[in-house]
This record gives structure tokens, C-alpha cells and sequence, in this order.
């Protein structure tokens, strides 16, 4: 009996001494095993910022979403099986055999059945109470408004990073910094709430607002549906601006893509036609042109030229105009798209002018607007010019711009000659509420004074008058001021005919402009011309838009102006 | 000899634990006592903060699921589907039939920001934003 109490003694001695051991001289070794068991690190998530258009539309946001999970060990016979892989097949519409496959794999506990499915979904999978079926949390962007400013927005990927768009731009302050939690965790992996330690909050991405109006988008984005449809084009996009500001209101191309399945998008709709493409512009360069040499005093609006009935020998190459004409002032040269006129103007103006005022303009330079992809387009420097370039350079060839170039040099001459830089994002807000970015309006030059700026909107309201190419770009009540361009296609090494770009830039109203608008239709037919195709596309949108941003008609403007002066203008 | 009796009584009565002891022994009770509500309180308030944690992460994600929701409804290719359905057709009124009612202080331009402006009497003099 003694002996035993003596042994039991022993034991729990033995017992209390490795205890304390344990207790006050641990080895570093158990001390992490320990930690290892009962340390909790987990992230916490992060939501990516929102996307907002000028009214406060929500553009793009992080949506939760759930993936569905199957542990085959769990489905124990083979009727259960092909009864869970019927079932979710049936609600996910996906393929039972595929299914059945993954719950075929005894050893597997974790086979994923499909990733980032809606909640409510996954509510009335769960309602099926499938064995073995779990889901898991997850979130993925979600683009509500569907195609509608893709190219604009661009896309962000299941990792949460931009890949175009403003999402790519922007995709610094759009990402948010996720949070971090360390505490403990008891035996069953369930977290000790009390002995929560370290806890960094997560900071949610900061929010986007844009200059974009949806209303507006709208309206670009059905009038380009429609014109593709029309004129079985092979591409067709448009921009609108703001004339005093720079700000972008609308952008859109086609083909577009719809951003929530970017995943079989076509690289070509995910290019931002109005500032990742470059092209001829055809006569909507003659617009620089003329105002250059108007500015520079080499000619005056009345200051008549001889057409040579369309056709000019110049160097030993013929230039042909496309509504031969005899004698033009500046002004009909303007309304009648002289090319052989816009030739004979520059040559007064020179070589050197010219590349300084085109350069001024804001060719053949990038405009820094906030998207990714911008095209510089090609101004080349007057010593790489051919003999021939003084004569075709004016009417919009041998140099390539995008949209958005020739876009703001038009709002330049609207907007009294002042040029803007064009921008999109409005102001940038964090999740506290602070404005970490602000867009304001910033003027970036003054190629040609606010005379000749004023003269070439009376210049350019002439074109849409009866007897100038844009007169389907008239929209009623307002006066509206533009320039026509139809480019013919380099193919193959060679103008050719058949293919052409269409294109129209134009403001209204032109009494006091408020919007510019420019449209291209790439490879349009039957019709071609920038008159037939672009102008009537121009019409359909701003006489939408002048109702969506309550731009009060040339008559108001008018009556207003006769009411300040006192009497009638 | 007279052998000398030993008081048994009297002995097991000085063998008693001291009173000291016993009120250490409650005192150290009551701690562990509270101590283990404590915890146990601890435990449950926790349970309850876990509890919330998970409702407003759940309730955020209804917002966010309800704001979505909202966005693609009024979206202009489910207000158009919607008008084809119920075969409306919806067109601009005519600028002569639009009364505006400006404010004196109203500029009609943009100035510089691209917030949205007031719409004045589209409907009986109501303002919409």
C-alpha cells in the first residue's frame, strides 16, 4: 500500500515538475507549435471604390457573390450523387456529366462546382439542402449598367486589378488596403473573441466620380447602335464635351463589350476607338487650317481664292476637290470644303506657321486626358515634310489624329480660342470623405485669339446652312456650328475608294456654345460622306442632349442677349 | 504509577484549520468565482459583438445587392425593354412646349463643375433633380 502512494506520489511529482518545466523554460520550438495552434491571422476584406457618372449613377461596384463548393466525400453512394449533380446543374446550368465527374473523386474534399455565383442563386441552391454542398464568400465587380460606357470604364478582373479603362488608371486608388486581424482561436477553430489582439481596419477603395453623364452616354450609345446597323459600318464612336470646361460627357464605340464578361470580350471593343485610334482626318483638319491663316493675318474671311474648277496641278500631282467650285472666298472654302482652297490658304500661311499653329492646336501631342491608351497621333516636323504635304496637310492628310484631338481644337475655337485640357474624372473620394483627387478645368494654350475664334464660328455656322455639307447636321432651335471630313482608307499600300471614314465635329449652340460633339462612322455604306453619314448621327444626338443637359435654345439665348442690350440684336 | 490520560478532546480541537485560512480560502473563491463570470460574461458579450460583426457585414452586402439591383432596373436598356413590353413610346416635348423658370442667380452654362443642375418646372412647377 505504501508502495503505491509512493509510486502515485512519483508520477504526479514527475507530472508537476515537467509541468513547470514546460511552464517556465519552453523551447522556442514548442512555443511556435503552440502559436501555431491558436493564433488567428486572417484578412480582412476589402471592398474595391465604386464608379460614379456626373448625376450620381452607380457605374461599377464590388457585388458579393458566393462560390459553390462540393466535398464528394460527403455524397456517399451513387443515387445521391447523380441526384446533387442533377440538381445543381439544373439551378447553375452548367453540364451534369461535368458535374458528376468532380463528385467522383472520393478523396477530394474540396472540388469547386462554380466560382462567383449570385446570392441569390446560391440562397435557392441552399434551400435544396444538397449533401456536401458549402459555399464560400467571394466578390466580384459588377458593372450595372451593362455595356453602357465599357470602353470608358474598362474592367476589373476576379484578382480585383484594373485592366482597362478608367479601372486600369485609376486602379491605385480604386484598390483598397485590407485589414488585419490577429487574435486566438480555441480548439475547434472558433475565434476567441476576448483575446482579440492586433486589428487594422480595412480602408475600402476610394470612390470615382466622373464627368460622364449616363443620359447622355445613352443617347451617344443608341445613336451609334443605330448607325452601324444603318450603314453597315465596320466601327463607328463619338465624344461629347463640354465647350468651356474640357469636361467629357460622353464617349463611346463600337463594337463595345460588356465589361461583366470581359472575359470573352473582343480586344478590338475593348479599344477606346475616340483616343486609342489615329486616322486620316480628312476636311474636319481644315478647320485649323483656316483659323491658323485667319489668325496669322495671311488671309481674310472675303478674301476670294480660284478653286480651278476642282482640279490643281500642284508639283505634278493633281489635287481634286470633291464639289468643284471656281472662285471661293475663305469663307465658302469653309462651307464648301474646298480641298484645293484649304491648299491655297496654307501656302500663304507656310510651312512653319502651319506645324507651329497645328502643334499649338494640340496635334500630333498627347491631351493627357485620364485614360490609358492615348494616341499621340503624327504631326511630323516640317523638315520631314515632302514638297507635296504644305498642299495636302491642310485638308486633313498625311497626318493622323484621334477623335479627341480634333474634338478639343474644335471646342478651342468655340470656347473664344481658349484650349482645354479634356477631362473624365470629377473628383476622386476616399472612404472617410476626403477629395483625394479633384478634376477642375485647366486651359492649356490659346492658339489663336478670341477674334478669330468668334470669326470662325460664324465661319463654321456656315457649313450647316443651305449650300454647305453639313446641313443634316442641323438640329431645330439651336444654330449649330461644324466641319464635314470623309478620309479615304489607306489599304494595301494605297488610297483606296471604296473604303472611307466618315466623320462630323460640331457645337451648339453656336450663339454661346455649350457642347461639342464629334462622330465617326469607319467604312460606312451605301453612303460615305461625313455630310450624309456623321452630320445626320450628329443631329439625333444633340438634339437629345440639349434637352438631357438643359441648354437653353438659340432663340432663348437670343431673346436674352436682346433683353441685357436693350433692345433687338 | 498512575498512568497520565491523554485528552483526546482537547487535542482534536487544537488540530482545527485556523480561521485565517478559511478566509483566505473564501476570498480566494470569490475571486475565482468572479473570475470565472467574468469570463464567462466576457465569452458571451463577445459571442454578441461576433454575432453583429457578421449581421452588419450581412446587411452590407444587402445594400450592396439592393443598390445593384436598383442601378440595373433603372438602367436605360431595362427601362427601354420595359416600354417595349407595355408598348409606350416616350418622346422629348417640344422646346416650345417647355416652360422654364429660371432664377435670377441661375446661370444656364456650365461653370466649371460637372454636378448636376436643378431641373425647373417640367411639371407643375415641381422641381426635379
Amino acid at each position: 500500500m505504501v508502495w503505491v502512494l509512493i509510486a502515485v506520489l512519483g508520477i504526479w511529482t514527475g507530472l508537476c515538475g515537467r509541468l513547470v518545466y514546460l511552464h517556465l523554460c519552453p523551447s522556442p520550438k514548442l512555443i511556435a507549435a503552440s502559436q501555431g495552434e491558436h493564433i488567428l491571422k486572417s484578412d480582412l476584406p476589402v471592398a474595391r471604390g465604386r464608379i460614379f457618372d456626373a448625376r450620381g449613377n452607380m457605374l461599377a461596384l464590388d457585388l458579393p457573390m458566393k462560390n459553390v463548393i462540393a466535398d464528394p466525400k460527403l455524397t456517399t453512394n451513387d443515387h445521391q450523387k447523380y441526384n446533387v449533380a442533377m440538381k445543381l446543374a439544373q439551378t447553375l446550368n452548367l453540364d451534369p456529366a461535368a458535374i458528376l465527374l468532380r463528385l467522383e473523386k472520393p478523396r477530394s474534399r474540396y472540388q469547386v462546382i462554380q466560382k462567383y455565383v449570385t446570392v441569390e442563386t446560391s440562397t435557392n441552391l441552399a434551400a435544396l439542402k444538397l449533401p456536401g454542398v458549402f459555399f464560400e464568400d467571394a466578390s466580384a465587380r459588377h458593372y450595372p449598367h451593362g455595356n453602357a460606357a465599357c470602353q470608358v470604364l474598362g474592367f476589373a478582373n476576379l484578382e480585383g486589378v484594373g485592366g482597362a479603362g478608367i479601372e486600369q488608371r485609376l486602379n491605385e486608388l480604386l484598390t483598397g488596403r485590407r485589414g488585419l486581424r490577429i487574435g486566438e482561436q480555441d480548439g475547434r477553430r472558433r475565434e476567441i473573441y476576448a483575446r482579440r489582439g492586433t486589428e487594422i481596419e480595412p480602408q475600402d477603395g476610394a470612390d470615382v466620380h466622373l464627368t460622364l453623364d449616363l443620359n447622355v452616354q445613352f443617347l451617344v450609345e443608341r445613336a451609334l447602335d443605330e448607325a452601324m446597323l444603318v450603314h453597315q459600318a465596320k466601327r463607328a464612336w463619338c465624344l461629347v464635351e463640354r465647350v468651356r470646361t474640357g469636361e467629357i460627357i460622353a464617349m463611346a464605340a463600337r463594337p463595345n463589350f460588356d465589361p461583366n464578361d470581359y472575359r470573352n470580350a473582343d480586344t478590338n471593343a475593348i479599344k477606346n476607338l475616340a483616343i486609342s485610334h489615329t486616322y486620316e482626318p480628312g476636311s474636319t483638319f481644315k478647320l485649323a487650317t483656316i483659323a491658323a491663316a485667319l489668325d496669322a493675318g495671311t488671309v481674310t474671311a472675303d478674301q476670294v481664292f480660284d478653286c480651278e474648277n476642282g482640279k490643281w496641278l500642284y508639283r505634278g500631282k493633281i489635287l481634286h476637290d470633291f464639289h468643284p467650285a471656281g472662285r471661293l472666298s475663305v469663307a465658302d472654302i469653309i462651307k464648301k470644303s474646298s480641298n484645293i482652297g484649304a491648299a491655297k490658304v496654307a501656302l500663304t500661311l507656310g510651312e512653319e506657321r502651319l506645324e507651329l499653329y497645328l502643334r499649338a492646336f494640340g496635334f500630333g501631342n498627347r491631351l493627357g486626358v485620364d485614360l490609358p491608351g492615348e494616341e499621340f497621333g503624327i504631326l511630323r516636323p516640317v523638315k520631314d515634310w515632302t514638297p507635296l504635304s504644305i498642299s495636302r496637310i491642310p485638308m486633313g492628310h498625311e497626318v493622323a489624329v484621334t477623335s479627341l484631338q480634333l474634338l478639343n481644337a474644335l471646342c478651342g475655337v468655340a470656347n473664344d480660342g481658349r484650349l482645354m485640357r479634356p477631362y473624365l474624372v470629377a473628383r476622386v473620394v476616399d472612404a472617410k470623405g476626403r477629395v483625394l483627387r479633384h478634376g477642375a478645368p485647366a486651359q492649356v494654350g490659346q492658339p489663336i485669339r478670341e477674334d478669330t475664334a468668334r470669326l470662325m464660328r460664324t465661319l463654321l455656322i456656315r457649313a450647316t446652312e443651305p449650300g454647305g455639307t453639313a446641313t443634316k447636321a442641323c438640329v431645330a432651335g439651336y444654330t449649330v456650328g461644324g466641319k464635314t471630313g470623309t478620309s479615304v482608307k489607306f489599304v494595301n499600300g494605297q488610297y483606296d475608294g471604296r473604303y472611307n471614314v466618315a466623320s462630323f465635329c460640331g457645337f451648339l449652340p453656336a450663339e454661346k456654345p455649350e457642347i461639342g460633339i464629334m462622330v465617326v462612322v469607319d467604312e460606312p455604306q451605301p453612303l460615305h460622306t461625313g455630310g450624309l453619314v456623321a452630320a445626320p448621327i450628329f443631329s439625333q444626338i444633340a438634339s437629345n442632349a440639349v434637352r438631357c443637359l438643359q441648354i437653353p435654345s438659340s432663340a432663348t439665348l437670343l431673346a436674352g442677349a436682346a433683353e441685357a442690350t436693350g433692345g433687338p440684336l | 504509577m498512575m498512568k497520565i490520560r491523554k485528552n483526546r478532546k482537547k487535542f482534536s480541537r487544537e488540530a482545527a484549520i485556523p480561521a485565517p485560512f478559511f478566509i483566505v480560502l473564501g476570498g480566494a473563491i470569490v475571486v475565482a468565482f468572479a473570475y470565472l463570470w467574468l469570463d464567462l460574461r466576457c465569452e458571451a458579450v463577445g459571442h454578441r459583438l461576433s454575432q453583429l460583426d457578421v449581421q452588419k457585414a450581412e446587411l452590407q452586402r444587402q445594400i450592396k445587392q439592393e443598390r445593384s439591383r436598383w442601378e440595373s432596373a433603372k438602367s436605360f436598356t431595362q427601362i427601354e425593354k420595359l416600354l417595349q413590353r407595355h408598348h409606350l413610346t416616350m418622346t422629348w416635348p417640344d422646346e416650345r412646349n417647355i416652360i422654364r423658370i429660371r432664377l435670377a442667380t441661375d446661370e444656364p452654362s456650365s461653370a466649371g463643375t460637372a454636378a448636376p443642375r436643378k431641373q425647373y418646372a417640367r411639371a407643375a412647377g415641381v422641381a426635379h433633380d
